[in-house]
């Protein structure tokens, strides 16, 4: 064969092929596996090839027989890793007969081996067949494409042109075209699929910008007016868009649980069920109703083909003069707030699935971001709250004593701590004259600004009397006048009242309900309690309280507190009781009155740790001098 | 906090299953003002499934027997727990609420009264 023979047979216009397909596929990157596997196959054939040109038979051989070892290496390689795939599978068994092949055409170039290129022509020929009919789910993939279209025609071809060489019959335009047809039809195929690919990720693209207008309206909408409104329109508009609805509205349910349009865009039509929807309605007047009851979507692809949708299930001609529809819910976990109604009306265009999806998503979206909203004004109020009850809590901590220590030969220490930043507990400690000291505790029913309100109220009552207080039960009686009927009865204040001389020792004790004061003699081993009768004042004015009267030694100490420190509980549910209180004060004999208060406080918070403030907690101890 | 209500011999009787506390007194005052506003009988508070009360809950009861008080009828509670009566003694409320040890007793204690 001459050179200008060489270079107008179809051997050459093969190898030709070879180069440019090599770059081609180099260019697709799909499975590395495979890419390794064609890659190797086209070098291994252009290789041959050119050593066949050289007269370097023998290093052809010997070449096949390399590339044949590295498939079998590969095969076992990808065996062990688990990353065998079918397709690798013929594609190594198929290239590997055709190096059997190619190596014994040259070491036995007789007539069988002929017969053995036939049989491996007619081997692939059938297998190409039966991929592209049999198995075309799996021919639709990338990997497939590479496979079906490029692998296997090349073996082919190059099989048929070896045969057909030796036998000095060309192919000269014949086998070119097939090879290039197969091959474009290869590239297509690829492209089809890109296309798809590239379209998702435009549709994905478009939600995106969408979903970032969106959440643009939402931020603005926040920042002023903190309204649904013009969330949902944007919601809406962007949603109709998307699946190219002619019309469309969102309604929402009201305060009476009627849905509310609260707004439309592009041709929409109302739908009287939905105008006119009350949730918790008991009966339903047909499937549209049932599913706006239950929060589910509502979709007909076509209204005049679907059963639903039929005149005589029916009462209204609405859902017939529109062609599509989806009724979408607009809902979280916890709470239904409206719908999304998507119409088409023009004959033939219907809603796909992928429009109900996408409808589905923009829905969710807005239930979410509606949520979003609500818990976000929610958190303002709750934060102006706290600011007014911070404010408050300043307001009461200034009307509690400003100091504590020495008063007419007593020492008064004490604390106390709100479990709501504002305390329905209240002490105060007062001269009265004549050497005297009196003393308030008191506890009003619940907790927080109710409460705190109920204690400044006996604070105002008790110093305006306090000038003329002649005994601790004329405390409690006119804090008693003045809460019970202007108050709720439910508003009453469990309280203590004392009036200690500071020259005698003497002490004027009355109780309206409260915890029994502790006393700790200095000369007494034991704990005393200080009970006294009398209900709660706020309750009732029928009974009047009385005052006990009992002397105090030097060294004497009295304990007052209120529930929310004896109830205090651990994890374990625990309370931290009186006995607790008792025992403190008992062993703590030696420590001071300031030291014994830091003690049980301390004490009360390490007992309680992990768990909440339940109750306002206060403490006063009193220890005569004198 | 659970509740049922069973009218017995002309008496409304509401049975209370839980805690009454802050938390769940606002359900309680929804009864009051379903019952105590709109019922005209004498009532029962059976407390005998209350493990705990506190002031809140104390102050919800106060407010539903003034309510009936008002309207004249007859207000008792009955089946006091441990926990409950310890609370109510503590503030010496005990002496103020009528307390009876079970329904039937509350009952024939309205009889012996006439309210029923």
């Amino acid at each position: 064969m001459t050179v200008m023979e060489y270079f107008i047979s179809a051997r050459f216009l093969f190898i030709s092929f070879l180069v440019l397909s090599y770059f081609i596929y180099k260019k697709m990157e799909y499975s590395p596996k495979l890419n390794l596997l064609l890659n190797g196959l086209l070098i291994v054939l252009l290789l041959s090839e050119i050593l066949s040109l050289l007269g370097l038979s023998y290093l052809t051989i010997m070449l096949h027989l390399g590339f044949i070892i590295a498939i079998s290496v590969l095969s076992v390689e990808f065996s062990s890793t688990r990353i065998r795939t079918n397709l690798f599978d013929d594609a190594a068994i198929i290239i590997l007969c055709s190096s059997v092949v190619d190596v014994a055409f040259k070491v036995f170039p007789f007539n069988y081996s002929f017969y053995l290129r036939y049989l491996l022509i007619g081997f692939i020929a059938v297998y190409l067949i039966r991929n592209l009919i049999r198995d075309n789910r799996i021919f639709r993939r990338g990997e497939s494409i590479i496979f079906n279209y490029c692998i296997i025609p090349v073996l082919l071809l190059y099989h048929l042109v070896m045969t057909f060489s030796f036998v000095e019959f060309s192919f000269i335009v014949i086998l070119p075209v097939i090879y290039t047809l197969s091959l474009a039809l290869g590239i297509i195929s690829v492209y089809y699929r890109h296309r798809d690919l590239r379209d998702i990720i435009k549709k994905q693209s478009d939600d995106i910008a969408l979903a970032f207008g969106f959440t643009r309206t939402m931020r603005n909408e926040i920042s002023s007016s903190g309204s649904h409104l013009k969330v949902l329109e944007s919601m809406l508009t962007s949603s109709i868009r998307a699946i190219s609805a002619d019309g469309g509205a969102v309604y929402i349910f009201d305060d009476n649980l009627f849905l509310k349009k609260v707004s439309d865009s592009g041709d929409y039509i109302s739908i009287y069920e939905i105008d006119n929807f009350r949730n918790e309605r008991p009966e339903h007047e047909n499937v549209l109703t049932e599913s706006l009851a239950n929060g589910q979507a509502f979709y007909s692809c076509d209204n005049y083909k679907d059963k639903r949708c039929e005149v005589r299930k029916y009462s209204r001609m609405e859902l017939l003069a529109i062609n599509s529809i989806i009724i979408m819910p607009m809902k979280t976990s916890e709470k239904y707030y409206g719908v999304f109604v998507y119409q088409k009306n023009r004959h033939g265009e219907n809603f796909s699935d992928s429009d109900y999806h996408r409808a589905e998503t923009f829905a969710d979206f807005a239930a979410i971001a509606v949520a979003n909203m609500d818990f976000h004004k929610e958190i303002l109020l709750k934060n102006e709250i706290e600011k007014e009850i911070s404010i408050a809590a300043g307001i009461q901590k200034k009307l509690l004593p400003k100091k504590f220590g020495l008063f007419e030969n007593c020492i008064v220490e004490g604390y106390t701590k709100p479990a709501r930043g504002i305390s329905g507990d209240y002490f105060d400690f007062f001269h009265i004259g004549g050497g005297k000291l009196g003393f308030v505790i008191c506890d009003v029913a619940g907790k927080g600004v109710p409460a705190s309100l109920v204690a400044v109220i006996i604070r105002t009552i008790i110093h305006i009397i306090k000038d003329r207080i002649s005994s601790s039960a004329t405390i409690l009686n006119y804090a008693n006048r003045g809460l019970t009927g202007h108050v709720g009865i439910d508003r009453y204040a469990t309280m203590s009242s004392l009036i200690i001389d500071g020259n005698s020792g003497q002490i004027d004790y009355s109780n309206a309900g409260h915890h029994p004061c502790i006393l700790c003699r200095s000369n007494k081993p034991e704990i005393e309690e200080i009970e006294a009768e009398g209900f709660p004042v706020g309750i009732t004015t029928e009974k009047k309280y009385k005052s006990i009267s009992l002397y105090l030694n030097r060294g004497d100490r009295m304990l007052f507190y209120t529930d929310g420190v004896s109830e205090a509980m651990n994890t374990d549910g625990v309370q931290f009781s009186v006995n607790r209180l008792k025992t403190i004060v008992n062993d703590c004999r030696h420590l001071s009155p300031s030291e014994i208060v830091s003690h049980i406080r301390s004490e009360v918070d390490r007992f309680s740790e992990g768990m909440p403030q339940h109750d306002d907690q206060t403490v006063v101890l009193i220890e005569f001098l004198s | 906090m659970e509740y049922h209500i069973e009218n017995m011999e002309g008496c409304r009787v509401v049975y209370l299953k839980g805690d009454l506390d802050l938390y769940t007194t606002v359900k309680f005052r929804d009864i009051i003002g379903e019952e105590g506003e709109h019922s005209d009988s004498n009532f029962i508070i059976d407390l005998k499934d209350v493990g705990y009360i506190d002031s809140c809950g104390i102050g919800a009861l106060l407010f539903f027997f003034s309510a009936v008080k008002k309207k004249n009828y007859d207000f008792y509670l009955t089946c006091l727990g441990e926990s409950v009566f310890e609370v109510l003694k503590l503030n010496q409320l005990i002496k103020f609420f009528p307390v009876s040890e079970s329904v039937s007793s509350a009952l024939l204690e309205m009889s012996a009264k006439g309210r029923t």
